[in-house]
């Protein structure tokens, strides 16, 4: 008796759920998406695809980084800290970022992060996807797929030429995972590596964390930042792995092994600066030139 | 640092029983060391493995004695353990469910230092060390907490200290915190800010085993922060043997069945589920719906203050009920209406006595003090007063009298203006009784009062706080329509406690609770200066949109407009689209010329500083939207509603915006026009339903006559 009333539940649920128009709030505002914003045009094209998780208000007030002001950081203004201190130095190729990091985007972050709404993953994900092929299509070349020719190549279209072969991210300590329940910079790796099938692998470890990042200032993140993070243990032999895997799969020899680090935020760059440098002493465990870009969500 | 939770289960003298702890050291000190006397367990079985808290409950759920437990001796245990877990930690991540197969599960087997080995297959002195280790491991440090901060009574001090040193400074402890949180429902962050602001700093880092200790004693609670909503046929729970891969297929559908609801607001819907690092579950689910007060998640733990106030002090003093009301100066209409609500409570308070006294007699044990106090029914009342009648005059009584009791009084009010404006007047009423302001970035959130004025949202940190719980406004704005805040505020008076509502426009469900006599009220048709209430006047003229598209506003309306001004009343214009709010704004000091004629809504940053402007009459005429439509009074007013036919207009809010006119003895009769092209039907039902209160008033007699009416008018 009692299961059977458990099962109409479920069918009422079910058929409710046919019937009831489809409303979806978005994830911003939370107010409902009205069918008829959909009829109205992004400014953009791509921000299309986004209509169905945000509403077009909420569309609208994303600031993206159109044009760069500066070819190395990624910054939409020019940007003397890269004069002075060249990313290259710390063998970081290049930064791109998503969004300008505004009060409107640092609303955004801060819901996600501080307050843990979890829904802004999608969002933000999907932001990084869209921009990926414009925004890396200045630092990397295409590759030529000659690999199988014909029509195969023409359905793989532009976005797979500038993938990366392997995906890492910014770690983040234990404590504060146990904390927030989540690293940001982990689930955007994890969800692009979903979308785009490429490795997401776990490279290192961060040893310290004395204050949090947004509560610094310059000098206090560089100071900080030096020796804050460490090669993961199993780093080379994740590595080895995937450039085995990567190299066996290609027929022509390859250039570059292209590693995409990814985190949320770009402010003085010094987290990535140090990342990067650990990456980079991972070359010696390969026979080949490693080319490490970061791409982050926002960039200050 | 985050709050992880182990089982066990623990022989007493009564049989086996389960329990849960943060600390497990101040549970083996609970159940096995005798304070003087016999130690309340004999046996302490806890299993190894840390749990996140959904689990720990979950599994406490389906724990059931046996006669076999006597026997058995860690694999029993452990496979016992490994049995009852196994259907909880579905939804978690690989490396999670490993690490709780049974291969991996340990128990520690502690027994009281100095009594008889139950199982054979242990020798004493395996056992004793490990107690001796339970014991020192606490350090606890003994540090005077300011017992000022804390408002704690002295004589609380010394009760039920039986222990020298660290524990009696343990018991204290844990039970000043007890005391500060009773009655209210926190996550861990709140607490540690609740310590804090308590000037309790040293005692965060040990929170966690005063807690426990508190638990123990049952003067707290400890939930996870989602939990089940079930139907009522939970007895499928598992017997002591292993659980069949039938029941385990029977148990996911079962599970799939039951609906998950936030722990702290009750919403089942708006939740989301997400991997969580912290639980290592696939699905841990965090409620949307009051993520704005804090993030509240199935791994979160839920700490519920249950320590409750004794129940003799109702034998306190109780002047003459007449003397009582007298005091206040309420007028005839208000003094009824607080007299009936205070029989009202007496009744209550009578029932739920009795009602108490009889289940005490029944069972006999300790523990029921508790136990009756979820059979208490909790009253309501609906005080129904006209706009003006002078509503917080009315509950002075009510919350005197539930004060003289010994009961906490809950004054809760939509929105944060009013409990700013509130404040003084409570405190000038009731000098002797601390008052204390909860709304968003209050600083006095966490401190503890007798008299608590909040915003609705802030109910969501208590549970079971107030005897007496005031409502106000409760068909405005957050409060309608809100199941949630109408859960909290249900969840925040205690069961036997009484709601007051006030409002002078009720839900139509409330009002029909009141026509059929499922509700007790009073109703108070007067305002407090006994003049009747303005009735509507109609102009009939073209919509708000025409008129501006026009360019043009009817001669008749501008006629009045130009009348009421001379007259040297302040006018209200209330208008539907916050857009129309700027032209109507120019269109009107073109037409008005020499007036200062301003506008404000939702959308405009300077509300607060027009709304002053405009009360210091240097804005004559305000334009508005529904924002000012219940608690703004401003002297000597007139009303203008223009497209009063909108639908965003109902009956409800006409009757609000009609009655911010004529609120002041000195201008008791006000113009109240409605601006429409139709007359539809909540403009007719808000005009019948003051045209009722009027004539209810009239025929008990609370309006003055005529000739007095006249006089005082001058």
């Amino acid at each position: 008796m009692g299961r059977r009333m458990r099962w109409g539940d479920l069918l009422e649920k079910i058929y409710g759920g046919m019937l009831s128009p489809s409303q979806q709030a978005c994830i911003i505002c939370k107010r409902s998406i009205r069918m008829n914003d959909t009829a109205l045009r992004p400014l953009y094209p791509y921000e299309q695809s986004l209509m169905s998780l945000v509403c077009y208000k909420c569309v609208n007030l994303i600031p993206w980084i159109r044009e760069l002001g500066c070819a190395y950081c990624g910054r939409a203004i020019r940007c003397p800290d890269c004069q002075r201190h060249p990313l290259r130095n710390d063998s970081l190729r290049a930064n791109r970022s998503v969004v300008r990091y505004d009060e409107q985007m640092k609303q955004w972050l801060s819901q996600y992060k501080f307050k843990g709404d979890r829904v802004y993953e999608l969002v933000m994900v999907r932001m990084m996807q869209l921009a990926y092929e414009p925004l890396l299509s200045t630092v990397w070349e295409r590759r030529s797929s000659i690999r199988d020719g014909g029509i195969t190549a023409l359905f793989q279209g532009k976005l797979d030429a500038i993938l990366p072969d392997l995906i890492t991210y910014v770690p983040s300590t234990r404590e504060r995972i146990q904390v927030r329940g989540f690293n940001q910079a982990e689930q955007f790796a994890r969800a692009l590596g979903r979308e785009w099938r490429r490795p997401v692998v776990e490279l290192l470890t961060r040893t310290q964390d004395a204050e949090k990042q947004s509560k610094q200032s310059r000098i206090g993140r560089e100071h900080s930042m030096s020796h804050a993070f460490e090669l993961h243990q199993w780093a080379g032999r994740s590595l080895q792995e995937v450039w085995c895997a990567y190299q066996a799969k290609e027929e022509s020899p390859v250039a570059e092994l292209r590693v995409l680090l990814i985190d949320d935020v770009y402010t003085t760059g010094s987290t990535l600066r140090a990342c990067s440098r650990q990456l980079s002493s991972l070359c010696q465990y390969l026979d080949c030139l490693v080319s490490i870009v970061s791409y982050t969500w926002a960039r200050a | 640092m985050v709050m992880q939770v182990r089982i066990y289960a623990v022989r007493t003298e009564y049989g086996w029983h389960s329990g849960i702890t943060v600390d497990w050291r101040i549970d083996v000190r609970y159940w096995l060391a005798g304070e003087g006397s016999l130690p309340r367990g004999s046996k302490l079985v806890v299993l190894h493995q840390q749990l996140p808290i959904q689990v720990g409950i979950a599994v406490l759920e389906h724990f059931m004695p046996s006669e076999a437990m006597e026997r058995w001796g860690e694999q029993g245990w452990v496979r016992y353990f490994a049995d009852i877990l196994s259907p909880c930690v579905e939804e978690f991540e690989e490396e999670a469910k490993r690490r709780l197969m049974q291969e991996h599960l340990a128990v520690a087997i502690i027994e009281a230092p100095y009594s008889e080995p139950t199982s054979k297959l242990f020798v004493m002195e395996e056992q004793k060390p490990m107690y001796r280790v339970a014991e020192q491991s606490l350090a606890y440090a003994t540090t005077q907490w300011d017992a000022n901060s804390s408002g704690l009574p002295a004589s609380f001090l010394g009760e039920g200290v039986s222990q020298a040193g660290v524990w009696s400074a343990l018991h204290a402890d844990a039970y000043r915190i007890a005391y500060g949180i009773r009655g209210r429902l926190l996550l861990d962050e709140e607490l540690i800010q609740f310590l804090r602001d308590a000037g309790a700093e040293h005692l965060i880092a040990s929170r966690y085993s005063l807690i426990q200790w508190g638990w123990l004693h049952g003067w707290v609670e400890l939930r996870a922060g989602m939990s089940f909503t079930r139907r009522d046929d939970g007895g499928k729970l598992p017997t002591a043997s292993r659980i069949s891969p039938l029941k385990r297929v029977m148990r996911s559908l079962y599970k799939a069945s039951v609906t998950i609801c936030c722990g702290r607001c009750g919403s089942s819907e708006g939740l989301s589920s997400s991997t969580c690092s912290t639980c290592h579950s696939l699905q841990c689910w965090t409620c949307t719906q009051c993520l704005n007060v804090g993030r509240c998640r199935s791994c979160a733990i839920l700490i519920a203050g249950k320590l409750y106030r004794g129940d003799d002090s109702a034998a306190a003093l109780i002047s003459n009920r007449e003397e009582q009301l007298e005091k206040w100066g309420l007028a005839p209409a208000q003094l009824e209406a607080s007299r009936q609500a205070l029989d009202y409570i007496d009744r209550v308070r009578a029932r739920n006595q009795f009602a108490g006294l009889s289940e005490m007699n029944t069972s006999g044990r300790r523990s029921t003090v508790q136990g009756t106090r979820g059979n208490l029914r909790k009253g309501a009342f609906l005080l129904w007063a006209v706009t003006g009648a002078g509503k917080t005059e009315m509950i002075f009584p009510l919350v005197e009298d539930t004060l003289l009791h010994g009961g906490r009084v809950l004054i809760a009010t939509p929105r944060r203006d009013v409990v700013l404006e509130l404040k003084p007047r409570i405190e000038k009423a009731f000098p002797a009784q601390k008052v204390v302001t909860l709304y968003g970035g209050s600083p006095e959130r966490w401190r503890d009062g007798d008299i608590t004025i909040a915003t609705t949202h802030q109910l969501i940190r208590f549970e079971e706080a107030f005897e007496l719980a005031i409502i106000d406004e409760l068909d405005a704005f957050p409060y309608h329509n809100d199941p949630m805040l109408q859960r909290t505020a249900e969840r925040a008076c205690t069961p036997g406690g009484v709601f007051v509502y006030l409002s002078a426009t009720p839900p139509e469900a409330m009002q029909q609770n009141v026509r059929r006599g499922k509700l007790s009220h009073a109703r108070v048709p007067v305002r407090f200066h006994r003049h009747p209430l303005p009735i509507p006047m109609r102009i009939t003229m073209p919509s708000v949109a025409q008129c501006l598209s026009a360019h043009g506003l009817p001669a008749l309306l501008l006629a009045r407009m130009n009348h009421s001004v001379s007259r040297g009343a302040q006018l209200f214009v209330f208008l539907s689209r916050i857009r129309q709010v700027d032209p109507l704004v120019r269109l009107l000091r073109e037409r008005i010329p020499g007036v200062h004629i301003d506008g404000t809504s939702a959308a405009d940053e300077s509300r607060g500083d027009k709304v002053f402007q405009f009360r210091e009459r240097n804005i004559r005429v305000l334009v508005t939207t529904t924002i000012l439509e219940r608690g703004v009074t401003v002297p000597m007013s007139d009303v203008f509603i223009l497209d009063a036919d909108d639908r965003l207009f109902d009956a409800a809010s006409l009757v609000q915006m009609a009655g911010r006119a004529g609120r002041s003895k000195d201008d008791p009769a006000g113009l109240v026009v409605f601006g429409s092209p139709q007359w539809n039907r909540s403009q007719r039902s808000a005009v019948r339903q003051i045209r009722d209160m009027n004539r209810i008033a009239a025929r008990k007699g609370y309006l003055l006559s005529g000739a007095d009416r006249r006089q005082r008018i001058g």
